[in-house]
């Protein structure tokens, strides 16, 4: 048996969400005077000036390696996420739970990841890569 | 055992299965354009219809899960079917963001909620963004109406259903016979247990993992930038 239990919260919620959604836009759509688009009505909103172009416009490329580094950050996190959810279990163990703990070596175990990557990141620093360019 | 309403449903899921299955080939090709809106709605009544159908057909424990299934089926090929049919290249790309939402809730529809995790922050986070980013720093595709349609489109077709029959007949035996048994999780979660493997079965692995990662900030760096 597939246990989804704690998920169908997640689901109650986000039809929760919508419903609320759908309801108050109901609700304005019955106290609101009849809307009458025109094209003027339809511009995307700039602060009151008239917007230029397309939003799809060309980006600059200096964009690019901000989101190369934030990738390799990324990353870090998927290896990072797991180790923090189990850390307790990790270094002090449980006695209801039939496994034998690490110990402190779980801590030194991240720091020398992270210290690995700590080096790549002051390299990052140094070159100015996470600086606007 | 085959009461009428059992053979009510049976066809209510098989008329909707065909008709969804249909309108949405015809929406793939360019030819039926002007009816698309007309088509993606038979497409979504017959989707109703479907997951109606095999709620109704199913033990009454296992309906939501069913429904969820469904639910993330459609999320998967209309983000595909989307991907492979937009005009927009940018929205292409966000339909096929939607795909892989899908899949990241078919992880955890079996348990694996640390790869739907995975999904989610390095697909979609991750590798989605490099892909909207590359769309948006080249100039001659933003904005353009892309034809999808190559002369290559009727072979790729028969390739997907060619694969799309070998993953079913594999899945239909694997049904028939299920051999796949799950070993129960040492910390009662499926993260926790992610991360005790990494810290003391694989711990070398992890650490190497690191220097991979460091090699591959540097070179980007160092690729990116002139000086």
């Amino acid at each position: 048996m597939i246990t989804t239990g704690q998920y169908n919260w997640v689901a109650l919620f986000l039809l929760g969400g919508a419903c609320v959604l759908g309801l108050a836009f109901a609700l304005a759509a019955l106290y609101r005077p009849a809307a009458r688009p025109s094209m003027l009505k339809r511009l995307t909103y700039e602060s009151g000036a008239r917007a230029l172009g397309d939003a799809l416009l060309r980006f600059n490329i200096r964009f690019y390696i901000l989101a190369i580094v934030f990738l390799m950050f990324d990353v870090d996190v998927i290896f990072i996420f797991p180790w923090a959810v189990s850390f307790r279990l990790l270094v002090f163990g449980d006695n209801n739970i039939v496994f034998t703990p690490i110990g402190p070596s779980a801590l030194t175990e991240m720091f020398v990841f992270l210290g690995i990557l700590i080096i790549g990141w002051a390299y990052a620093y140094r070159k100015g890569a996470l600086e606007w360019v | 055992m085959a009461t009428p309403v059992v053979i009510f449903f049976s066809y209510l899921l098989v008329a909707g299965l065909l008709v969804g299955v249909s309108s949405l080939i015809l929406l793939a090709i360019a030819r039926f354009r002007p009816y698309r809106r007309f088509l993606a709605t038979l497409a979504v009544l017959g989707f109703v219809a479907f997951v109606w159908g095999m709620c109704a057909l199913t033990q009454p424990g296992y309906r939501l899960l069913v429904c969820y299934f469904w639910l993330f089926t459609a999320a998967v090929v209309g983000g595909g079917v989307g991907c492979v049919t937009m005009r927009n290249v940018f929205h292409a790309a966000l339909m096929l963001i939607l795909s892989l939402l899908g899949v990241a809730g078919y992880f955890i529809l079996v348990n694996a909620e640390f790869l739907a995790m995975v999904q989610v922050i390095i697909y979609i986070g991750g590798i989605m963004v490099l892909f909207l980013f590359g769309i948006m720093v080249s100039q001659n595709i933003i904005g353009t109406q892309l034809k999808q349609n190559t002369p290559q489109s009727p072979w790729a077709a028969i390739c997907a259903g060619v694969l799309f029959m070998v993953m079913f007949f594999t899945g239909l035996f694997m049904t028939l016979k299920p051999t796949l048994t799950v070993t129960p999780d040492v910390l009662g979660n499926n993260t926790g247990s992610v991360g005790w493997s990494l810290m003391a079965t694989y711990a070398l692995p992890f650490e190497v993992a690191s220097v991979l990662l460091l090699m591959a900030m540097l070179g980007a760096i160092i690729l990116v930038r002139k000086d």
